[in-house]
């Protein structure tokens, strides 16, 4: 995963959060849920956004919060390439 | 001497009258959420007058009861017996307690809640009907106002329904989960494939597809609807929305009323109403409505056929005819160990807490403060708006100060 791939991230976060300046104040290792609150529909809204920034397609079954506790760790979690 | 009312209800009614086999939309399950969720049948302590009883499904802390006493809500208060997991009703319904001659006035109305009452709720399948998203869009479509959604029942009539963009909605979606902005044609197969794994697995698709709309004010209107069917209108009382979750209930400003007014809104309300009681709803009702940037005012974006933190605001506004009343949620960090007591004496010692004198707040739940993320319920007291952002920045800074920094998503404004 590279830098930009998590300042990509970032600026998304922000987007759903409705608060662009948040983009610039978050730590790699943000916590979504815990430290931003992300409820559910914003979390979705994050995923879908996420699709069409990274062309990669997402299963939202297999999501679970804890993939949420830290921004980095969420990046690498989605863009990692399917074992 | 009438005897009091006996206040309890789940919260989270939705999900009680939701259909099993209806598919779901993306979501994440949050079991924190849904223990914080768990906790607001304390905000019913607003709507307490001396001789009721509040049944809650937590003891609640002797700060917290301090605190409402102080500013002059006392209420005969007990704790629902039974594991603390279980929705309040059935744990009620299991201590055989009677309420001979008390009125039952539940949150809302659901299957657990009728073994609790005396034959003088409406019917549970009337209420669960009525409350559905899809039962609103089509009265909404059939009465011919504006921005009624479309019920879709499978995701070949979902792709032809939504217009890019759009928001598609559970029926039985709350603030915060049971919906999603489908911007993009790649969101909507997302969306799609989604629930197509669901169909293949036997569940059925019945979903609510509304516009974007461009947003001015949102607002709610509040009737009560009784047993003769007669309609009682209460008022109206401005949302504050943060995305499809809830930001807070506010005065309806005097402006936002006339225009409303203008529009014949109240006809509309009370002839939603009216189609509620002929169904055999009777009760508290909430219509959220809309006006667009355009000026069209949407009169039903849904209907919740229970009571409402809107409902709870306008009550005790009515209450404290002397003051303007603001109610919120105030989204915090919370590190372990922590005991809600201990932000409510920090508001206490700051002379934050509302004692009927001079401005203040008053807390409205105490165990939805819950470690590691959780939520004050609260109305500010105050007489102007400057008045109120001055109670939330100082609540802020109090819980701060008290180790509970809020949450950065969701900061008060």
């Amino acid at each position: 995963v590279t830098e930009t791939a998590v300042a990509r991230m970032k600026r998304l976060v922000a987007e759903v959060v409705g608060d662009e300046s948040l983009a610039g104040r978050l730590a790699d290792d943000t916590d979504l849920i815990n430290d931003l609150g992300l409820d559910s529909i914003q979390t979705i809204s994050l995923l879908l956004r996420i699709e069409d920034e990274f062309d990669v397609e997402v299963d939202f079954e297999g999501l679970d919060l804890d993939h949420l506790t830290s921004l980095r760790g969420f990046t690498d979690f989605l863009l990692a390439p399917a074992a | 001497v009438t005897a009091g009312r006996v206040r309890f209800g789940t919260f989270d009614a939705e999900r009680h009258w939701r259909p099993a086999d209806l598919a779901t939309l993306p979501g994440v399950p949050d079991r924190h959420a849904d223990r914080v969720v768990s906790a607001m049948d304390e905000v019913l302590c607003a709507v307490c007058e001396p001789g009721d009883l509040l049944i809650t499904g937590r003891a609640l802390p002797p700060g917290f009861l301090g605190a409402l006493a102080g500013a002059g809500l006392t209420f005969a208060h007990r704790v629902a017996p039974g594991d603390e997991a279980e929705p309040v009703e059935g744990r009620i319904a299991g201590a055989g307690w009677s309420f001979y001659g008390r009125r039952i006035a539940p949150y809302a109305v659901l299957p657990g809640t009728v073994p609790i009452g005396p034959a003088t709720l409406p019917p549970v399948a009337v209420v669960a009907e009525v409350n559905s998203k899809s039962y609103s869009s089509r009265l909404a479509t059939r009465l011919g106002m504006a921005g009624a959604g479309v019920v879709v029942e499978s995701t070949a009539e979902l792709a032809r329904a939504a217009a890019l963009p759009s928001v598609v909605k559970d029926p039985y979606g709350v603030a915060g989960r049971g919906a999603v902005t489908v911007e993009s044609g790649r969101a909507l197969d997302a969306v799609v494939r989604h629930l197509d794994r669901q169909v293949a697995r036997g569940l059925r698709v019945e979903l609510v597809v509304q516009p974007l709309f461009e947003v001015s004010a949102e607002f709610s209107a509040h009737v009560d609807v009784a047993r003769s069917g007669a309609v009682a209108w209460v008022g109206v009382t401005s949302t504050r929305g943060e995305g499809f979750g809830y930001g807070g209930s506010l005065p309806a400003p005097a402006r936002l009323l006339r225009e409303l007014d203008a529009h014949g809104y109240r006809e509309a309300i009370t002839t939603i109403a009216g189609e509620l009681a002929r169904c055999g709803y009777h009760g508290p009702v909430c219509v959220d409505s809309l006006r667009l940037t355009d000026g069209t005012v949407v009169p039903v974006l849904e209907i919740n056929a229970r009571l409402s933190l809107g409902r709870i605001r306008l009550d005790l506004a009515r209450r404290h005819p002397d003051w303007e009343v603001e109610l919120r949620a105030h989204h915090v960090t919370i590190p372990p160990p922590f005991s809600p007591d201990d932000a409510f004496g920090v508001l206490d010692r700051q002379r934050l807490l509302f004692r009927g004198e001079g401005p203040g707040l008053l807390p409205l739940s105490a165990n939805t403060l819950l470690a590691p993320r959780g939520r004050l319920y609260y109305a500010t007291l105050a007489r102007s708006e400057p008045g109120h952002r001055a109670l939330r920045h100082a609540l802020d800074a109090a819980l701060t100060e008290a180790g509970l920094p809020a949450l950065r998503g969701r900061r008060a404004a």
